[in-house]
């Protein structure tokens, strides 16, 4: 009887044991020397009446997306410490990781929560000498399937690009995306 | 009291045996020196149903079927000759340490190619496909172009005569083709 209940209380303890994931990104969302946007899945400003059965349920699996960056600028020139702590969240025992890619230009992993059939979560880091950025991906049971009806719903898409702003901004001083006015260039070079 | 000691030696020599378990190819991983890119098992079973929600053309579908089978795949690949004879070090102890037998090897300008299989169900199923190019066992530097020596490594059921489906789709080196029977 004794056994068992002290089986029981060390499987509540583990079950109970937060989340490294989960807890680097609250930490981080007060951090001041981290940068955080949490993306709800209805600013992308999908209109749901004009989407099919497949597209909709793709695009009601996604609920939000949470990012964490943090990069070395005039205030923070050392970010060693911020991703010396997420690759220890990245070990947490709830998390699957999916791939892992190491190139001269940065290293980039990725996770998930769930099944292959469901997934909860996904959980993106990408990181080089000057930037570190975490994302975490939430939804609903998502499905692979979902990917190409979910793009083909953005095509229709007209994001809220005022609450957007921060995001493009972001993303275009990273170089991750062109500048929009390269954008244009490449367009006009195109046509 | 006792319970607890027991059930801490139990955790302690899991997370023992969990380590153990990890591949001594996973120093790699870590080394600035060597790009990399790894694969697991549920990558693959989510890149199959992906394909399969679009079932498109035979050649897909070829990728489907393997992509569900397919444990890992890692690859490797550097331009340093010091990282190279490490890793080659650690192909002849991880072939012998794993009983692998060597399907094939080859030798040209371009340098030395070498296959090694684990054994499956028939002679064109394998459980793991390990390959390993080393260029710089030829001069060195090839008409200018940097030297790249590769180690790719496949575990799961892998068919030799299916594997250009998977080669394509996950863009891996055309020396893989050379398994391939047909």
């Amino acid at each position: 009887m004794k056994k068992i209940f002290i089986l029981l209380i060390v499987l509540v303890f583990a079950a109970c044991q937060p989340s490294p994931i989960q807890e680097f990104f609250a930490e981080k969302q007060e951090d001041p020397t981290f940068n955080s946007l949490v993306l709800p899945a209805s600013l992308l400003g999908i209109a749901q009446d004009s989407l099919n059965e497949e597209q909709r349920a793709a695009v009601n699996s996604l609920e939000k997306v949470h990012f964490v960056w943090q990069q070395v600028d005039s205030l923070t020139t050392d970010i060693s410490k911020g991703i010396e702590q997420a690759e220890s969240a990245l070990n947490d025992p709830n998390y699957e990781t999916l791939m892992k890619v190491q190139m001269p230009w940065g290293q980039g992993r990725v996770l998930f929560k769930g099944t292959e059939d469901a997934v909860d979560e996904f959980v993106v880091m990408g990181k080089r000498d000057s930037l570190l950025v975490m994302a975490r991906i939430m939804g609903d049971n998502m499905h692979p399937k979902y990917l190409m009806p979910f793009l083909s719903s953005m095509n229709q898409a007209q994001p809220d690009m005022e609450a957007l702003k921060p995001l493009m901004m972001m993303l275009q001083e990273k170089e991750v995306l062109p500048a929009s006015n390269q954008v244009t260039d490449t367009l006009t070079k195109k046509s | 009291m006792k319970m607890k000691s027991v059930l801490f030696t139990c955790a302690l020599a899991f997370s023992l045996w969990a380590t153990q378990a990890q591949s001594i190819f996973d120093a790699l991983e870590n080394n600035d020196a060597v790009s990399s890119v790894v694969v697991n098992k549920s990558m693959f079973m989510m890149l199959s149903k992906f394909e399969a929600a679009l079932d498109t053309e035979p050649e897909a579908k070829q990728f489907v079927e393997m992509a569900k089978n397919i444990q890992s795949l890692k690859v490797f690949t550097t331009s340093d000759k010091q990282v190279t004879v490490q890793m080659e070090q650690m192909v002849t102890k991880y072939v012998a340490q794993n009983k692998l037998t060597e399907l094939m090897r080859a030798r040209d300008k371009e340098g030395h190619v070498r296959f090694y299989i684990r054994p499956g169900a028939t002679d064109d199923k394998v459980k793991e496909l390990l390959m390993f190019v080393d260029q710089w066992s030829g001069q060195g530097q090839i008409n200018g172009r940097k030297v790249e020596n590769v180690l790719l490594t496949i575990v799961g059921d892998i068919d030799l005569n299916k594997i250009s489906g998977l080669i394509a789709k996950m863009n891996l080196p055309q020396e893989l083709n050379r398994v391939s029977k047909k």
